[in-house]
């Protein structure tokens, strides 16, 4: 699979195991990774996510090169992300049910 | 409009709902339940999708809505019109179309003996008829039921003669809410998910704001004003009819989290519609389906289907303006997971609840004012069921 990303976001693309379209793999790649990892991605994507925002808006979602469309999968993981590091300090919510009983039954094409 | 605080703010207004506990039995009783499937399910207008489920002419869904004990077809026919038909062959009684959803080119054929139906549910073709006996084709169309569509909302009911119109339905209801812009917001997201509990329990935990501050502590730490004792008070509490809303009022987020932050400058979630009453708006139109208004441009709906007294399907979909370009889209995501998250944390409950009522530990609910909703909603069941007389 093709993981390259736009040039000033090179250094990124060692967390291509992030490069996920739906979101129920998302989702599961969250609840299932340790603690560590989670913080190490959320710590390079939020450290940089003015500059990716900034950049991420030069593009409409009906024409946008392959390497934006991978860095925006990063940008929808990052989202999963934070969610743990940012409201649950662990993976998975606190006390829920489990996650992988919500299907998804429509999302936004990838 | 200026939320107050104090205790106590409901009830007076609302004397015929009763401060008494709450009786548990309709929410584990076999009997209960088949008596809700006929004078609710079997009569009452049940919302089963948007037009946007149908937007060529030809186009149809199919919904089994095993409560009703009915499978619907439901299709949206060359002069545009929406209509909805049992989804049964009249030859036989073969089920007519298979999938969830999908286009019809011409007719709904049959795939037992191939007969074949228009988009209107005449019957149009008999294969072999000459060899059947006085066959009146105009008398064997598809059994239609009664459909319409109220701001892009369909419902349709399963009574084969409504007493009410679906606007009569709807009433103060539908009034509040025309105008508000829902065809500038298409469903972005659906989710499902198949709960071992009570359809009624099931809403009543989505149906006050009282849990916020507990069980939802980590994933909305502010929503809503609260008084000094921490509690939360909504903004309003409106009946219309059977159905009901309430309102709460927007509370400033003084901590944003990092993303959070970045995301609240890409979608701003302040603001509401001019339909709108605060800045969260929950509908429960009854009996299964609850819209919802979240800061100006998105909102929610939940379809929420009996299985079996103690068996539902949860469906949720969440609709917002197109994202233009892929911050956009992150923000929406943000949004969307937020809340599904916050659903999980609901849905770890239900089962929970509904297996200890099954345990007769409790035969009564508790409700505060905070949960005038859960009386009205729980009273509006009891009277379609029992009757008015019998409270």
């Amino acid at each position: 699979m093709d993981t390259r990303l736009p040039k000033e976001f090179a250094d990124l693309e060692r967390f291509s195991a992030w490069i996920l379209p739906s979101s129920s793999e998302r989702n599961r790649k969250r609840v299932t990774s340790p603690m560590p990892e989670l913080k190490d991605f959320y710590q390079a994507m939020i450290g940089r996510i003015d500059r990716l925002m900034e950049y991420f808006q030069q593009f409409s979602m009906e024409e946008m090169p392959q390497d934006t469309k991978r860095l925006m999968y990063l940008g929808l993981s990052l989202v999963e992300v934070a969610h743990a590091v940012e409201r649950y300090g662990q993976p998975s919510i606190v006390d829920g049910m489990d996650p992988s009983r919500f299907k998804v039954l429509q999302e936004p094409r990838a | 409009m200026n939320t107050d605080l104090g205790n106590h703010r409901y009830c007076k207004d609302n004397l015929d709902l009763g401060t008494e506990p709450v009786p548990v039995e309709p929410c584990v009783s076999p009997e209960f339940f088949e008596r809700e499937r006929e004078k609710i399910f079997r009569r009452l207008w049940l919302n089963v999708g948007r037009d946007e489920d149908l937007p060529r002419k030809g186009d149809y869904i199919v919904k089994d809505l095993a409560v009703g004990n009915a499978s619907v077809l439901v299709v949206r026919g060359q002069d545009g019109k929406v209509r909805a038909f049992h989804n049964v062959c009249m030859h036989r009684g073969n089920r007519l179309a298979w999938e969830d959803k999908g286009h019809c080119n011409g007719m709904f054929v049959c795939r037992f003996h191939a007969w074949a139906f228009d988009q209107q549910g005449n019957l149009k073709h008999v294969s072999d008829e000459a060899n059947f006996h006085d066959l009146d084709k105009a008398t064997l169309g598809l059994k239609p039921l009664a459909a319409d569509v109220w701001q892009g909302f369909i419902f349709v009911n399963l009574d084969p003669s409504p007493s009410e119109t679906l606007l009569e339905y709807l009433g103060g209801l539908a009034e509040h809410l025309n105008g508000y812009p829902f065809e500038n917001q298409p469903r972005a997201f659906k989710f499902g998910v198949d709960e071992q509990t009570n359809w009624k329990v099931l809403i009543d935990a989505q149906n006050e704001i009282y849990h916020l501050p507990y069980l939802h502590k980590r994933s909305f730490p502010v929503f809503g004003p609260r008084n000094d004792h921490h509690a939360t008070r909504t903004l309003a509490f409106r009946r219309f009819g059977r159905h009901g809303v309430y309102s709460v009022e927007q509370e400033k987020v003084e901590r944003p989290t990092a993303l959070e932050k970045v995301v609240d400058i890409l979608a701003p979630t302040t603001g509401k519609a001019d339909q709108m009453i605060g800045w969260f708006d929950f509908y429960t139109v009854f009996p299964n389906f609850v819209i919802m208004f979240l800061g100006k441009s998105s909102y929610l709906t939940y379809n929420v289907w009996p299985l079996a007294v103690d068996r539902s399907r949860w469906e949720i979909s969440l609709y917002g303006p197109a994202p233009k370009n892929p911050a956009e889209r992150i923000a929406m995501e943000y949004r969307v997971t937020r809340l599904r998250d916050l659903m999980q944390e609901d849905g770890g409950n239900h089962e929970a609840i509904q297996a200890s009522l099954s345990t007769g530990a409790i035969t009564h609910f508790q409700f505060q004012d905070e949960e005038i909703q859960l009386r009205h909603f729980h009273k509006v069941v009891r009277e379609e069921v029992l009757g008015p007389n019998s409270l």
